[in-house]
């Protein structure tokens, strides 16, 4: 059987070799999905909007069905490989999934209608299983063209997809937006990186955004670049500059993310940590604004190399045997490769390729890579090397090495000091996460335990934070946990609660990241 | 007066008045922004639009504080007003521009200035759509840093359901916390009891010191100021840091000092683009240090096998390539007055590159520029001249004349006979300095490469080649003068001084094979031009009595017999004269 003749004009089919073709040859999903992911999501776009529209005409039987509806299979099935497929119009933007679908002018007629066809009944997304059927597909069509417009329109639908058991196609409410920092609250968002109306709970909401968007920026950064494919920055610059907007609001509760700590995503979740207390400590440094997106970014990806080193080498459960560390060892120099490799020369970053090349050097110029002539660390690359230690050895790795409590590690650093890390980066640093960390366990003399969570903004009383109280004196834990500033002093002047021990709190393996980012244990 | 665009106004006439406003405002936004695109920042028509611009929005936000609008695919709303709306298609509206990229919305605040909007509308105007971009209007929006300019993004103002990828460690070394704490508070309130008081800085001290009015545990962290400005100074110095510089000094150090064989070869693979960008930028001493280590690279890293060095040298050989060697003309004129390190660069350059070189030199008009590279092709071109010498066909003059200086610098006279073909080139300088160059590369000899030049169309050139054919030092067959020659009339046309010149070049190099000539000359009859035939005559007679051969005697006899009036006396004076 002879394959049909490609006809040129036709950009579905060509995209669909391309995928078959990429399939075929063993990239991994995330590849084809950022390489296509805007391509396929506005291809995606378009074929749904060519659907309802011939439904509106022809019914659902008609064979004008048969193309667009294939397509769309073929679409949703290379690009829903884990998960649903799901296009959103969310505030008269379209996104697939989570990520907004850029738009240019040609497309907008398209992006127009089907984003007027979604809100004319009051849809805010459209999601699609990998095993969608052509049977399920055309009856969503029908079902979906037969509502009224009007406020009613979602649960109709949603009553009638029921009814019509389509098991792999729903659609969602539209989501909410934090209008209460936009300029249709009456309380608009004075920008870069102004006061925002209520600071704490809007930074803390908005840094977890940021914080998984870096995660998921550097994730399809690692994919690409394990793939040999082009490393571009511009999701993981975003997500950056979002953060440091954060970062000057509010210090404390963006550096409070970095207790997070997920295991299941190690290098992510740590290469990110990383980006935070950089930026961090190079803002106490006195980085400017965009320096300080410039060592984010170069932290973000210190760790790029890593993505040259066999995965069953870089996830291997236990310790690695010395060849194993040799290859470990590489990954500073296939850093600087990698980078230089797939942007070339004049697009690499100076900060990047620093960071990537030297985060295991040390101040002293003892570490690795071995040179034959001893170099000395870019300011940029110290920073992230006090940032790296500190969020590797407070992190547990799955079955690889025990975690230690913040101030074990500070206390660790400063016997470092002038060896492994430049001395006023670590006094710089100890004021930025504070001389008992964010996310320590802590003993209250009133016998209530306590995690802290903002060092205290009085450099006079460093041992005065602020804590969330976590459990009673009788041991009862707290839910919600209040949260109290050490300094406060009470009616008579005296302080009502004080620090009498800092608590290692890997002796009982309670991950204080809960209380920090969230308010809540549980 | 409202506090913000969307905070309550007075009345629905303020706020008509400021919707009114903000319509005159973004009028005047989009006129600068499309002058800006049509002409330029610099331009005066632009420059008034900006301060139309910056009246409007002075006026507005001195009024209202704040002028923040929702952008709505091609239009720009307040109170759900349009006051945008681009008239143009939708690629031309700034609103869309905003829109495409996912800008929800856009806030102007009091105290704007026109550098502020000049910088807004800049980061909307350059735009690479393409998906691998790393940067669009959003991120370059921010990079602008604009103290009075701010925006919202689509992505910014959903509520994702981030914090589901965000929870907490449940399994693994962190187990979910237990239902209750009090095991942990008694045992730390046992161990605090027994504990022995830590001393020092730092954490433990802290920690376990912890006192209700003791000093503060950051005491000894207190960065000083000599400590903050040398900060300061490696800050200052990294922000100066030229990354290119930088990145290579990475490379270079890993050249040189690293071993796995694999390292290496994916390292030196590396440096074919890296050539290319330094070249393409003009970066030549960097360029140099690039090609140097690759030179010395195999002598002094341990690590490098043969088929390193063998890498190495390839490398070093594509510099000859005609695509890297071409990107050497977009060098020079990226950086035409930098040009230290470019003969390390050139001196590095093989006879395989002067085909293309050739091809540079023919688009370079800087002297210093052409200078360097005529250099280059006479050390290589020796060894391949072919390229140089096809390229003396070319139109352009001054491409020519650099190649002619090349071929002199080689000194090889049979390059003569080549150059003689430029007797055929339009532009006189190169006839005359083709002329100059055979005489320097062929002082004496044949001299039929100066005969292309007797009949050039300006006198100077023709004069030279006379002058030095007159020399003596050439000789010349009546035959290779003859083709120059065949036209009589235009003898009979030229200047008497200058045909006395060319007989007498003519006696020199010819000797008696002029003969018939001169006869040819002294037995012509012309009614027309009688006098200028009879004045060629008289200075073939005088010729051919200076040669003073046998032949040229027996010729003034035969001519005596035929010639009349003038002519004929004159013969028969030179007969009388002859020596016995």
């Amino acid at each position: 059987m002879t394959e049909p003749k490609p006809n040129p004009n036709d950009p579905l089919l060509i995209h669909d070799r391309s995928l078959t073709a990429k399939v075929a040859r063993g990239s991994e999903a995330g590849d084809i999905v950022d390489q296509q992911l805007h391509l396929l999501g506005t291809q995606l776009v378009s074929q749904v909007n060519v659907l309802l529209r011939t439904v509106r005409s022809h019914g659902g039987a008609n064979t004008a069905l048969d193309r667009p509806v294939q397509a769309i299979l073929t679409l949703v099935t290379a690009l829903g490989h884990d998960q649903p497929v799901v296009l959103r119009v969310q505030e008269g933007f379209v996104f697939l999934g989570e990520r907004h679908l850029k738009t240019t002018s040609a497309q907008m007629p398209i992006f127009g209608s089907f984003i007027d066809a979604l809100a004319a009944i009051g849809v805010g997304g459209i999601s699609m299983e990998r095993t969608t059927t052509d049977a399920e597909l055309r009856k969503f069509a029908e079902l979906f063209v037969a509502i009224l417009p009007g406020p009613a329109g979602l649960e109709t639908l949603r009553a009638r997809l029921a009814e019509a058991s389509l098991d792999n196609i729903s659609i969602e409410t539209p989501r909410q937006t934090r209008k209460d920092e936009t300029a249709d609250s009456g309380i608009p968002r004075t920008g870069r990186s102004g006061p925002v109306a209520s600071p704490h709970g809007q930074v803390q909401q908005r840094s977890r955004g940021a914080y998984a968007r870096a995660g998921i920026a550097l994730d399809t950064l690692n994919q690409n670049a394990r793939s040999g494919g082009k490393i571009h920055f511009r999701h993981a610059k975003r997500a950056i500059q979002n953060i440091v907007d954060l970062l000057l609001k509010d210090p404390a509760t963006v550096l409070g993310l970095t207790t997070l700590r997920s295991h299941d995503e190690y290098t992510q979740n740590h290469s990110v940590n990383v980006a935070l207390l950089s930026m961090a400590l190079a803002n106490r440094v006195g980085y400017k604004k965009l320096e300080l997106a410039d060592v984010g970014l170069a932290a973000l990806f210190h760790d790029v190399g890593k993505c040259t080193i066999p995965l069953e080498v870089l996830n291997k459960p236990g310790e690695f045997t010395p060849d194993e560390w040799v290859v470990m060892r590489t990954h500073p120099i296939e850093g600087v490769l990698a980078l230089v490799g797939s942007r070339g020369l004049g697009n690499t970053p100076g900060r990047m390729a620093a960071a990537a090349f030297e985060h295991h050097l040390n101040f002293d110029s003892s570490g690795y890579p071995t040179l034959s002539t001893p170099r000395r660390q870019t300011l940029a690359s110290r920073i992230i090397s006090v940032a790296d230690c500190y969020d590797a050895m407070t992190s547990a790795r799955v079955y690889r090495r025990q975690p230690l409590a913040p101030p074990n590690v500070l206390n660790y650093m400063l016997s470092k000091s002038g060896t492994l890390f430049e001395p006023t980066l670590l006094k710089y640093f100890i004021t930025c996460v504070g001389i008992i960390p964010i996310g320590t366990l802590v003993l209250l003399d009133t016998g209530e335990l306590a995690t802290v969570l903002r060092p205290s903004e009085d450099k006079l009383l460093a041992e005065r934070p602020a804590v969330r109280i976590i459990a009673a004196a009788d041991g009862t834990r707290l839910e919600p946990a209040p949260e109290v500033d050490l300094r406060d002093l009470d009616a008579g002047g005296a302080y009502p609660r004080s620090i009498v021990r800092l608590i290692d709190n890997t002796d009982y393996h309670v991950e204080t990241s809960r209380w920090v980012s969230t308010g809540s244990g549980s | 007066m409202s506090e913000t665009q969307a905070g309550p106004t007075d009345s629905n006439s303020d706020r008509d008045d400021e919707i009114a406003s903000a319509r005159l405002a973004f009028r005047e936004l989009d006129k600068a922004w499309r002058a800006t695109r049509t002409y330029g920042i610099n331009n005066a028509v632009t420059k008034r639009f900006f301060e139309q611009l910056q009246t409007l929005m002075i006026a507005h936000l001195d009024r209202f504080l704040v002028l923040a609008v929702i952008v709505d695919r091609a239009q720009l709303l307040l109170y759900g007003e349009s006051v945008y709306d681009s008239e143009d298609t939708l690629g031309e509206s700034l609103a869309f521009r905003l829109y495409g990229d996912g800008v929800r919305e856009v806030r102007f605040e009091h105290g704007v200035s026109p550098q502020d909007l000049h910088d807004f509308l800049d980061a909307l105007w350059v735009r690479d759509d393409s998906e691998n971009a790393d940067d669009d209007v959003v991120t370059r929006l921010w990079a602008k840093d604009l103290p009075t300019i701010s925006f919202v993004t689509a992505e910014d103002i959903v509520r994702a359901p981030w914090s589901q990828e965000l929870v907490p460690q449940e399994h693994g070394f962190f187990a979910t916390p237990p239902a209750a704490f009090g095991g942990v508070i008694e045992r730390e309130k046992q161990l605090a009891a027994t504990a022995a008081v830590a001393t020092g800085p730092g954490p433990a001290a802290a920690g376990e010191n912890l006192r209700r009015d003791g000093p503060s545990g950051l005491v000894g962290f207190e960065v000083k100021e000599y400590e903050r400005a040398m900060l300061e100074r490696e800050l200052t110095a990294e922000n100066g840091l030229d990354s290119e510089q930088f990145v290579l000094g990475i490379l270079r150090a890993i050249l040189s000092s690293q071993q796995p064989p694999d390292v290496l070869t994916r390292a030196l693979a590396t440096l074919p683009p890296v050539l290319e960008v330094l070249l393409g930028k003009g970066r030549w001493p960097a360029l140099v240090e690039v090609l140097a280590l690759l030179e010395t690279a195999p002598e002094t890293n341990p690590g490098f096998e043969p088929t390193h060095g063998m890498l190495a040298r390839r490398v070093l050989e594509s510099l000859n390539v005609p695509q890297r060697v071409a990107l050497l003309e977009a060098g020079l004129k990226a950086a035409p007055e930098k040009l230290d390190g470019l003969a390390g660069v050139c001196a590095r350059l093989t006879s395989a590159a002067v085909d293309p070189l050739c091809a540079v030199l023919a688009n370079l008009t800087h002297d210093e520029h052409r200078a360097a590279l005529r250099d280059t092709l006479i050390r290589l071109g020796a060894e391949n001249p072919e390229p140089v010498l096809k390229g003396l066909a070319d139109e352009r003059p001054q491409y020519v004349l650099d190649l002619m200086a090349i071929i002199v610098a080689w000194q090889q006279p049979q390059a003569a006979s080549v150059l003689s073909m430029l007797s055929h080139h339009a532009d006189h300088a190169v006839r005359k300095e083709a002329l100059a160059s055979i005489a320097r590369l062929h002082p004496k000899g044949d001299g039929a490469p100066l005969l292309a030049f007797v009949r050039d169309s300006v006198e100077e050139v023709r004069l030279h080649a006379l002058r030095l054919l007159a020399s003596g030092r050439y000789a010349a067959t009546w035959e290779a003068w003859a083709p120059h020659l065949a036209d009589k009339e235009a003898l009979l046309e030229q200047p008497r001084g200058e045909n006395r010149m060319l007989f007498h070049a003519l006696r020199v190099t010819a000797r008696d094979g002029a003969i018939p000539l001169w006869l040819e000359l002294i037995e012509s009859r012309s009614w027309k031009q009688r006098q200028k035939t009879e004045e060629t005559a008289l200075l073939a007679v005088r010729e051919l009595t200076s040669l003073g051969t046998q032949r040229a005697w027996q010729a003034l006899e035969k001519a005596q017999k035929i010639a009349g009036g003038a002519v004929k006396k004159a013969i028969a004076e030179a007969l009388q004269a002859r020596p016995s």
